[in-house]
Parts: C-alpha cells; sequence; structure tokens
C-alpha cells in the first residue's frame, strides 16, 4: 500500500515524457494525411501529399542522393573502422594513445566544427562540391563510431579463441576470416547500421560540403521547412521516420540475439 | 593502473610469435594504415587549416590574405560577438539543467521499472535518438507557428482570439533544443543508473538514511558519472545546433553556431568564422578537459 | 524487560503468486548468535530482510525489543545488516563508510570521529582508515561492513552469508572473530548461511529452513544429535536413512521393520504400522566380521557386504550395502580397518537410542 503512490506518480511522470517525446511526432505524422494544405483544420484523410512528393523530382533526386552516399559511405567506414578496431585491439603501438583521441574528437566535438573545417579544405584543394565531398565527409564522421562499436564487441572476446586457430594451423588472415570475423560480425553489423543512420541523418556537416546538385533529403527537407510548412514536408518526414525505425528495431533485433 | 599491463603484453608478444610468422608486421600497416590516412587528410588537416586561416586577414573578395593576424580573436571578444557566445552558452546551459531535470527522474524511473518491460521502454527512449533532428524540429514548428496545431484548437475552442506568437522567440529555440537533445541525456543516466547496485541503497537505508539522504549522499554521487556525460553530451552540440535557431528562434535569436555559418556562406568572413570555430572548439575541449579530470578514476569513457 | 530481541509472529510472505515464507514464528534472545540455516531459496535470507526492513511481511507481526515494527522502513529500525556483498559505498573511503549512519542521524562530529575510530581499532583496520573500497581486501572489506554496522549500536547485527565470498582459510579465521566480537560486546546476531559447518561453529541456537518453513530451532547439539525431521537430518552433516514401518512396541523400545530388516530404536508414542524413517550417523555405527552375542533389543545388528573403501586421512568411510541394495555408510579408524575386501560379507550394527525415528 504504501508503495503505490510512488509508483502511481513514477507511471504518471514517465508517461508525460514519453507523451512530450512523441506526441509532436504524432502530430507531423497525422497531418501528413490532412487535406488541407493551408492550416491546422483537420478537413479529411488523403494519401495525396505522398502522391505528389512522388511527382516531386527535387525530392526524388534527394532520396537518391541520400541513398548512394549512405551505402558508400557506410560501406567505406565499415571497413575501415573494422579495420582499424582489429588493429586496435591485436596490436600495440606508438601513437595508439594520438590516435585513440583523434578517433574520439570527432565523437564530441561541435559537427559544426568539422563541417566547415573540411569546406576549408575541399575549398584550398579546388575539390568541386559535390557527391564526392559529401561522400568523404560522411565516411569521415562515420569512422569513429564504427570503430567504437566494434571495438566494444571486441573487448568481450576472448583471445585464446585466435590463439587456438593459429595452434591449429590456420594463419592470421584464415583466423581473421574463420574466426573473428563470425564472432564479431553482430558488431560489424550494428556498427554499419549506425554509420547508414548516421549519413542518413546528418544535417550540419552536408550543410557545408554538399553542391547545389548535390542536396541530401534532410537538406531538401532544411530548405522547403524555410519556405514555410506544408503536408508534403509532413510525408516526406514520415517516411523518413518508418525508414529509422524500421532500422533501429531491426538492431535492436541484433542486440538482442547477441545477449 | 593499466599501463605496465600493456607494456608487459607487448614485451613478451614478439618474442613469441614474430620469429615463425613474419607475416604479422603487415598487419599492423594494413588494420591501422587505412585510418590514420584517412582520419589525418580530413578530419586533423582541416582543422589545421582553419587554425591557420583563423590568422589571416580577409580579402576584399571573400578569400584570404596576409598580413597574418590576431585581429580575428581580438574581435570575438568585441560586445557585439562576445554577447552572441554568452547567449549561446546560456541557452545551451539552460537546455543541459533542463534536460537534466526532466531526464533524471524519467531515466531513474525506467532504470528501475521490471525487467520483463524495461526494454521496450528503452526502445522508446532509442527511438526518438536515432530520428533526424530537423524532423524532430520541424515537428515543433508544426505545433507551434502561428496557423499551428496548437493556435488552431486553442481559437476553435474560442479561449483566444488572435493567435498567440509561439514561434520565433527564444522559448521556441529551448524547446527546440531541449526536445532534440532530451534523449543524449537520458541515455547515459540510465546507464548509470540501473549500473547502480540496489544493496548500496538498502545499506543505505539499514544505516538510518531517510529515502531524501540516500538520493543525496548515495545515489547522486554514484550516478555522478552519467550526469556528466549527459550533460557533455547536451551542452556541446547545443551550442552548434543552428537550424534550431534558424527555424524556431527566426531572425531573432544568433547563436555561435548561426554565427559561424554566416561567416562562411553570407559574409564570407572566413578568417573570421575560423576562429570563431577555434574559439568554439577550445571551449569545447575545455569541458571535456574537465570531464575527464572529474571523472578520472570513475569509469569515465562512457560518453557512447 | 526480559522478553526476546526479534519475534517473529505467524510471518508470511509472498512475492506475487509465489509464497516465499509460510507462517513462520521465532523468538530470538537478547545477546544471543541465532543462525537461519538453509538451502538456496528456502526464504532464510527474505526472513532476514524483514527483520532488517527491506521486505515487509504479506501476513504477520514482527517485534524488535518489545515493540511491533513491520510496517517500519529500514531507516527507522535499530538493526543493522552486514551485506553478502558487503555494499560499501564505493565513493567513500572506508572512515567515512563506518561514518555514514552516524552522520544521517547528525551525531556530533566529535563523537562521531571517537565512535568510528573505536569501531575501526575494534576490526583492526585503523590504518586504512582513508582507504577506498577498490583499495581494500575481501576480507578487510568485510571487517569495514562490520564496523560500519557495529558503530551504530545496532539492538540486532543481521549478517547475510556474510563470509560467502572470501577464501576457505580467511572464512575460518572469520568465523573465529565473529565469534568472539559477539561475546565481547553481547549483541544479538542473525546470520544467514547456506553452510551447515559454518552454523554448527558459531551458533547458540539454528534455525533450519526449507522451502518457506522452520524446520527446527535448537543448540547446535540439538540439530545434530536429535534432527526433527527427514530434511534436517540429511542437510547437516551425513546421514544413513531407513525407512521402514514400526511393528512392535513396549515402554522403552520398537522394533520397526525396514524391508525385512528389523531395526529397534527407543520408544515412542506411535501407533503400530505407522511409515518412519530411522536416522543414524556414520560415526555412530561400528562394524564387526560376524555377529556380536546380544539381544535384539541391545543391538541393532544388519549383514551386509562391503562396496567401496573411502580414504580420508585419520578415518576411511566405508560403504556397506545392505540387503534390498540399500547403502550405508560408515566410519572406520584407518589404522585399525577391519580384515575385509571388496564383496566380503560383514555386519553393521549401532545401539538402538543412537537411531533416531522421524515421522516427517
Amino acid at each position: 500500500m504504501r508503495y503505490s503512490l510512488g509508483r502511481k506518480f513514477s507511471v504518471f511522470y514517465a508517461s508525460l515524457i514519453y507523451l512530450f517525446l512523441y506526441m509532436p511526432i504524432a502530430i507531423l505524422i497525422l497531418y501528413s494525411f490532412n487535406q488541407s494544405k493551408l492550416n491546422a483544420v483537420w478537413t479529411g484523410f488523403t494519401f495525396d501529399w505522398y502522391v505528389k512528393l512522388m511527382q516531386n523530382s527535387d525530392v526524388l533526386e534527394a532520396m537518391k542522393t541520400s541513398l548512394i552516399v549512405a551505402l558508400i559511405s557506410t560501406l567505406a567506414a565499415t571497413m575501415i573502422g573494422t579495420l582499424a578496431a582489429v588493429g586496435m585491439y591485436r596490436y600495440h603501438f606508438r601513437g595508439k594513445t594520438a590516435l585513440d583521441a583523434m578517433l574520439y574528437l570527432p565523437i564530441v566535438i561541435p559537427e559544426i566544427v568539422m563541417g566547415i573545417s573540411m569546406l576549408a579544405l575541399f575549398a584550398q584543394l579546388k575539390v568541386p562540391l559535390g557527391y564526392f565531398t559529401l561522400i568523404a565527409a560522411h565516411i569521415t564522421f562515420s569512422v569513429p563510431f564504427v570503430v567504437v562499436v566494434v571495438r566494444a564487441r571486441l573487448a568481450g572476446f576472448d583471445k585464446s579463441i585466435e590463439e587456438a586457430a593459429m595452434d591449429l594451423g590456420a594463419t592470421p588472415w584464415q583466423t581473421f576470416v574463420k574466426v573473428t570475423m563470425p564472432v564479431i560480425a553482430p558488431g560489424i553489423l550494428a556498427s554499419a547500421m549506425l554509420a547508414f543512420t548516421l549519413s542518413l541523418d546528418d544535417v550540419i556537416i552536408s550543410f557545408f560540403v554538399a553542391g547545389p546538385a548535390s542536396a541530401t533529403l534532410p537538406l531538401k527537407i532544411f530548405s522547403m521547412v524555410k519556405f514555410g510548412v506544408t503536408p508534403e514536408i509532413n510525408a516526406l518526414s514520415t517516411l523518413m521516420l518508418v525508414v529509422t525505425l524500421a532500422i533501429v528495431i531491426f538492431a535492436e533485433r541484433i542486440r538482442m540475439r547477441k545477449e | 593502473m593499466k599501463a605496465p599491463v600493456i607494456g608487459s603484453a607487448t614485451s613478451s608478444r614478439p618474442a613469441a610469435t614474430t620469429p615463425n610468422r613474419p607475416v604479422r608486421d603487415y598487419g599492423k600497416t594494413w588494420t591501422i594504415g587505412p585510418i590514420l590516412i584517412w582520419m589525418s587528410a580530413l578530419f586533423l588537416l582541416p582543422l589545421i587549416l582553419i587554425l591557420g586561416v583563423s590568422f589571416f586577414t580577409r580579402s576584399s573578395f571573400g578569400g584570404i590574405e596576409l598580413p597574418l593576424t590576431v585581429e580575428n580573436y581580438v574581435r570575438f571578444f568585441d560586445p557585439l560577438y562576445f554577447k552572441i557566445l554568452w547567449i549561446s552558452c546560456v541557452l545551451a546551459f539552460f537546455t543541459t539543467a533542463i534536460c537534466l531535470v526532466l531526464g533524471y527522474p524519467f531515466a531513474y524511473i525506467v532504470a528501475r521499472s521490471p525487467i520483463n518491460y524495461r526494454n521496450i521502454l528503452m526502445l522508446l527512449i532509442i527511438v526518438p535518438f536515432w530520428t533526424n533532428s530537423l524532423i524532430r524540429t520541424y515537428a515543433w514548428i508544426v505545433l507551434l507557428r502561428t496557423e499551428g496545431v496548437i493556435n488552431t484548437i486553442l481559437m476553435q475552442l474560442g479561449i483566444i482570439s488572435q493567435p498567440l506568437p509561439l514561434l520565433y522567440n527564444e522559448t521556441a529555440v529551448l524547446i527546440g533544443l531541449v526536445y532534440t537533445m532530451l534523449p543524449f541525456m537520458v541515455l547515459p543516466l540510465y546507464a548509470s543508473i540501473e549500473k547502480l547496485d540496489k544493496s548500496l541503497l538498502e545499506a543505505s537505508s539499514d544505516l538510518g538514511a531517510k529515502p531524501v539522504h540516500t538520493f543525496w549522499k548515495v545515489t547522486l554521487p554514484l550516478t555522478a558519472p552519467g550526469i556528466m556525460a549527459g550533460s557533455l553530451l547536451v551542452f556541446i552540440p547545443s551550442l552548434g545546433l543552428f537550424f534550431i535557431p534558424d527555424l524556431m528562434g527566426g531572425s531573432k535569436t544568433v547563436l555561435i553556431g548561426n554565427l559561424i555559418k554566416n561567416q562562411f556562406l553570407t559574409a564570407r568572413d572566413w578568417p573570421f568564422g575560423s576562429a570563431s570555430s577555434i574559439i568554439l572548439m577550445g571551449l569545447t575541449l575545455l569541458f571535456i578537459t574537465a570531464y575527464i579530470l572529474i571523472t578520472k578514476d570513475k569509469e569515465g569513457k562512457e560518453l557512447l | 524487560m526480559l522478553g526476546p530481541m526479534v519475534e517473529l509472529q505467524n510471518v508470511v510472505k509472498r512475492f506475487g503468486q509465489h509464497t516465499v515464507v509460510h507462517d513462520l514464528s521465532l523468538h530470538i534472545q537478547k545477546g544471543e548468535f541465532l543462525t537461519l540455516l538453509g538451502p538456496s531459496g528456502c526464504g532464510k535470507t527474505t526472513t532476514l530482510r524483514m527483520i532488517a526492513g527491506f521486505e515487509h511481511p504479506t501476513s504477520g507481526k514482527v517485534k524488535l525489543d518489545g515493540e511491533f515494527v513491520q510496517d517500519l522502513p529500514a531507516y527507522s529500525r535499530d538493526v543493522n545488516t552486514v551485506f553478502q556483498s558487503y555494499a560499501l559505498f564505493p565513493h567513500l573511503n572506508a572512515y567515512e563508510n563506518v561514518a555514514f549512519g552516524l552522520r544521517v542521524k547528525k551525531v556530533a562530529r566529535e563523537e562521531i570521529d571517537q565512535r568510528v575510530k573505536q569501531a575501526l581499532r575494534l576490526v583492526q583496520l585503523e590504518e586504512y582508515a582513508s582507504r577506498k573500497p577498490e583499495q581494500l581486501s575481501g576480507g578487510q572489506r568485510q571487517r569495514i561492513a562490520i564496523a560500519r554496522a557495529l558503530v551504530n549500536n545496532p539492538k540486532v547485527l543481521l549478517l547475510d552469508e556474510p563470509l560467502g565470498a572470501l577464501d576457505q582459510k580467511l572464512r575460518k579465521q572469520m568465523q573465529v572473530e565473529l565469534k568472539h566480537l559477539q561475546k565481547q560486546l553481547g549483541v544479538t546476531f542473525v546470520f544467514v548461511t547456506h553452510d551447515q559447518e559454518e552454523a554448527l561453529t558459531m551458533s547458540d541456537r539454528i534455525a533450519v529452513m526449507n522451502k518457506g518453513v522452520l524446520e527446527q530451532v535448537g543448540t547446535p547439539a540439538d540439530i545434530y544429535d536429535r534432527p526433527a525431521t527427514r530434511f534436517v537430518a540429511e542437510f547437516i552433516g551425513e546421514t544413513n536413512l531407513l525407512t521402514g514401518t514400526v511393528k512392535l512396541r513396549d515402554s522403552r523400545r520398537m522394533l520397526i521393520d525396514c524391508g525385512g530388516m528389523e531395526v529397534a530404536a527407543a520408544s515412542l508414542q506411535l501407533p503400530e504400522n505407522e511409515k518412519v524413517t530411522v536416522a543414524i550417523r556414520p560415526e555412530k555405527s561400528a562394524l564387526s566380521l560376524a555377529p556380536v552375542e546380544t539381544g535384539i533389543d541391545q543391538l541393532v545388528q544388519l549383514p551386509g557386504r562391503l562396496t567401496e573403501r573411502i580414504y580420508c586421512g585419520g578415518i576411511t568411510r566405508t560403504v556397506v550395502t545392505l540387503p534390498g541394495g540399500i547403502p550405508f555408510v560408515a566410519v572406520e579408524k584407518t589404522d585399525q580397518l577391519l580384515p575385509v575386501n571388496e564383496g566380503d560379507e560383514l555386519f553393521v550394527n549401532w545401539q538402538p537410542e543412537h537411531g533416531v525415528v522421524l515421522t516427517r
């Protein structure tokens, strides 16, 4: 009896926070199905805005850009990051602490600093802004996250099984492919999904390094929002939310299976 | 404490494996090499570059020219610009404080909820964490704008006759920042509260401490690393999230993020923009160093 | 006021559908060392936690020094606990850990200092006052946990398997130290353990629990020599159990038929054909090559075959298979083994009063 008041308050408070977190998103989704273009009065249910969206060549172009950039940068960042995580786990070398710091910094410094510094670099080297600069920038901010996730997975890795493989005659490369890789595979997959979402969601860094012809989806949304609120943006946001949700649930599934 | 262990492992390893397996030496090159080259070229070099640019003079065409000068840094402390830094810090501070006050009890409740639905409650926090912050900002614009949901509902209910100016002020920016950053506060708090050994709370109660005392003397000190990690994860990005003031503050609220952005894209004063970035980064490093020093021997690397 | 220090009256504890403690009543005297003994999951820790105030009984009452406390939270009870994991506050040093209880009670600064130092002296850790828990060894943490509890002058000290995390040698040493401490201070100790040897060596009285039920309360000798139930007989020490039915009974002896074997035992008020179990400790039985010439009511004698001998240093445990394939363990002195080999026939015997007749 004594605790029920506290528990009721807990449930009430937690519900309020969840409401705060989800209510705006729910309303956003709801209004992507509203017929009225002008204001928030509910005038009827429609799929029109999704149809319009699919006819908007700018939006489709941005979707394509986002996907290409996300796929290529994820692939590259996952490869570079996984190799580095394995190397840092297995070897000891001079400057390891410095490398640690260099990977830690991009995670903590404001994104805007990374964005403008890369812009400065590309400008100095006269590299035209476009797909190439976008992909390079996305790889750069994803790699440290990949290293962190894969290293966390490796931390729970029993070194003696690698030694056992070598003891049974496997070369270092065979050991890596047949023993190390399968064990850390969930970590690699998780890091790849993280890199993919980071790339898909990034606004600030992309804002500086994207060219006029290579706007990503978030950048497209940004410029659309500047001109005002339209149900089309609601529809586009809803689509992106669905993709994010699918990735998060997939990632959680993998994490649960691991445990 | 850990250094000698690593040292001994290094010294014993080559002796055991190198003679018959020279292949391993390439391993180091192929694993560490790519990242070293990549991050040096695209992270370190650009930082050094803007550090350099920050000491140049702006040319009349928006480029840079000699002479070298510290004028850009001096200019930053001009009341006009320094006020921007000050307001940014105040806003970031309030964002952090509100996130902490809202987030701590919330993280506590979730971390202490029955195990069978704790996972789903956590998932519900992770989802907004991964949701595009721009979209989440936009969601509030839909609610707050003049023809927005809140004004429409209030007017239809006859509570107000004129729409309220909910958007384009500092409160709106604060709401946007808190909404965007709250998950970044909750996750580290949750991690540190969940790790808290329940028997410590019982021990405190056993020794005569009332729940309030237990909270101040045991729970709070032991979850301090989570509080600091969360605060850092909220405070630093809050300084740089230029699109929230852009979209929700109108032109009224200029924060350091907007200042830097404008110097590069509108005013085309790269040296001053670079100097502002370096100051922002210096400020960030200051906070991180403080964080590392404070949580030195407690497991400090929980930023993620 | 010489009532019991702790009194549990018909205490029941349920977690959801699961009943962890069934209708438990127990008196613990002032200055007594009482051990709650039982296998894991028997409800002993829950019982202790109800005395501490971390759990509240579903029904029943808890009395502490004459006052009902079952509804009071832990922080308003004059009892202190030594936790299984020690639960030392990792952010406070040894001194501050010990001082914690006094500080929250707003005891004067000088008095805190004096009492903390005294408590640290008691556990011989004065020099370690400024160490953090992580800088202390397992045994030292244990002592700080004890000092932290005792410094508050509790009416009762509760100890939840406090020696479980220590290695064998340290454990033995701490058993002796704890017992000394308890005698020296005269504080009532309630000690929870699953280790029967620990319980036998340290306790004034032992309360044996099984599946949430109090099986027997008594001195170590009571529990060992006169177990009240089959569970107690089996859980404490090693026991041979023979089941059978009561055949004949007079005022002094009764005869029990255990699958054809006739076993005499001290008479109890039991009807004929009652099902019973006879428990015989290995060291109370003896072996002989041939039957000893005496009456059936003087000595129980059963034929059997030698199955196995296990060398245990000064003694040897000898397993004999009785008719019906029932194994029986006896003890021989290693330097006085009977001249028999595995498979040879021999006789097991014991005095009827050494067989304990159990009805549950």
